[in-house]
């Protein structure tokens, strides 16, 4: 041990205590060594496998160099301002992009018993990706709606279109059409559109029959394409709808109730005398006048006895005669 | 108590591989104290006392079958110890970016807060003290003072000569005194 009289010198070092005042936790040395031991083991784990056991693969380490510098330069590539541009995340994505487009043609490729059509895996995206553009087109209020569920009966409504313009084409198909059928109907109807609202226009000045132009048509064919039925069925005339009958029916009608009043009025002599001559006269003198005069100048029962008893047939003229000169002679 | 085993033994079982971890057992038995007081001094933290332990421990298990008997396997080991030491240290300073100067007032921190220190005032105020000198002179004055090395034995460990070893020492001594007296 070496000297401390060197301590001497030094006397308030000196005073101290020289003991260890450090201490350590409970029976820390005690194992101390087994973790040493421990600490060696692992050691020497490492030392005969510095890799813990773990491979990489072949040239993984002369290879990794150029892979960093080539990721280095994509980076730097991406952050220059080249104007091109890649969505958040791209690269991220691409490997699994790529692992499942590879699973897929993988399974495509396999006889399973399904097959597709030609470039259908190809042509999908965008087919969907159109789908996606249209129903968002859609759903946009950009003024235009369609029907509800136009869309999804549209398939069947152009499928069905298809068949029908096939059929029409089809020379086969039993059904015929007069040369020019189809473009001229377009002017057909036109026509029978203007007809119509003229006819409804000239409604204050023009009418026809009700259901006439319901009948017209039928009148028509009766007479061209159904000319020969016609015939055969027998013209059928409904007399009671005829307005000529209407008429002829009440002209005679007032011919017969005219004569029969007139064939009345001639055999009836009230009638008879009230058409002569003495009845005309004497409707104009009052009627007092006529019984003061019988009251004075004649006596009733004289006249029918007068008359009555010479047996004498008077003339009807002789009478007239002297009335109307009494008549004179009073006036 | 240590077991007290002759170098000449150890490094003789060491050699054999048979017989080398027996060696390594007797070897830590024998010097695993010292190498962590000495390491415990300069860190003052018992968990970071422990863990340079270790590694000292690790790398002369790693490095004794090439050990030369041109030196003490005590004086080799402690090199070895005093190394990490320093490389501890040097790391705590670029790590918080600080000077020595600051390391050491960190390690006066943690010798306070320290729950592992029980002694009296006088010895705080001397490790106070120390820790206030460089981590050279820090290191003689302990190897002197708390483990009677000779300067031949630390000129081996530090690689400084034995005048320059005892200049220093005795200048680490003033200060130290200095240091207490300014404090009483």
């Amino acid at each position: 041990m070496e000297n401390k009289d060197w301590l001497n010198d030094y006397m308030s070092l000196k005073q101290i205590n020289p003991a260890n005042p450090f201490t350590v936790p409970a029976g820390y040395f005690d194992n101390l060594e087994a973790r040493i031991l421990s600490r060696k083991k692992l050691e020497d784990i490492k030392n005969n496998a510095p890799e813990g056991g773990f491979t990489i693969p072949e040239n993984y380490f002369e290879e990794l160099t150029n892979n960093i510098q080539s990721r280095i330069a994509i980076d730097a590539a991406l952050n220059e301002d080249s104007g091109f541009t890649v969505p958040e995340g791209y690269f991220d994505e691409l490997t699994n992009k790529i692992q499942s487009r590879i699973a897929i043609e993988e399974v495509v490729k396999e006889d399973t018993g399904f097959t597709v059509p030609e470039g259908y895996f190809d042509a999908l995206t965008n087919k969907i990706q159109s789908r996606i553009a249209i129903e968002e087109a859609v759903k946009e209020d950009t003024g235009f709606a369609v029907p509800e569920g136009y869309f999804d009966e549209l398939t069947n409504n152009i499928q069905s279109r298809i068949a029908i313009d096939e059929a029409i084409n089809n020379e086969d198909a039993g059904f015929a059409v007069p040369a020019g059928y189809f473009d001229e109907l377009t002017s057909n109807i036109q026509s029978r559109i203007a007809i119509e609202e003229a006819v409804g226009e000239s409604s204050v000045q023009f009418t026809v029959p009700e259901g006439y132009f319901e009948k017209l048509n039928q009148s028509i064919l009766n007479k061209t394409l159904n000319q020969e039925n016609v015939k055969r069925r027998g013209i059928v005339r409904k007399m009671f709808q005829s307005t000529a009958f209407k008429y002829a029916t009440a002209a005679c009608f007032t011919v017969a109730i005219g004569g029969g009043i007139l064939l009345t009025e001639i055999s009836n002599p009230a009638s008879d005398h009230k058409n002569s001559f003495l009845h005309k006269q004497l409707s104009s003198v009052p009627l007092d006048d006529i019984k003061s005069y019988l009251q004075v100048n004649v006596d009733a029962g004289n006249t029918q006895q007068a008359v009555a008893s010479e047996g004498t047939q008077v003339n009807d003229a002789d009478l007239k005669n002297a009335l109307q000169n009494y008549v004179d002679s009073v006036q | 108590m240590p077991i007290e085993v002759d170098d000449a033994e150890i490094l003789s079982k060491f050699q054999d591989e048979k017989t080398r971890n027996e060696a390594f057992n007797m070897l830590l038995k024998k010097y695993q104290q010292k190498i962590y007081w000495h390491i415990r001094r300069m860190v003052i933290d018992h968990d970071d006392a422990d863990d340079l332990a270790q590694d000292v421990f690790i790398k002369v298990w790693k490095n004794l079958a090439g050990f030369r008997s041109d030196a003490q396997l005590y004086t080799w080991m402690y090199r070895i110890a005093t190394n990490e030491c320093i490389t501890f240290l040097n790391k705590k300073k670029q790590k918080n970016n600080v000077s020595i100067d600051d390391v050491a007032y960190e390690l006066a921190d943690t010798l306070a807060d320290s729950t592992y220190f029980n002694g009296d005032a006088a010895q705080r105020k001397l490790q106070e003290a120390l820790l206030t000198l460089p981590e050279k002179q820090r290191l003689v004055f302990n190897m002197k003072y708390y483990d009677d090395l000779k300067y031949e034995e630390i000129s081996q460990i530090v690689g400084t000569s034995v005048g320059a070893l005892k200049a220093s020492f005795h200048l680490a001594v003033k200060k130290i005194e200095a240091h207490l007296l300014s404090r009483d």
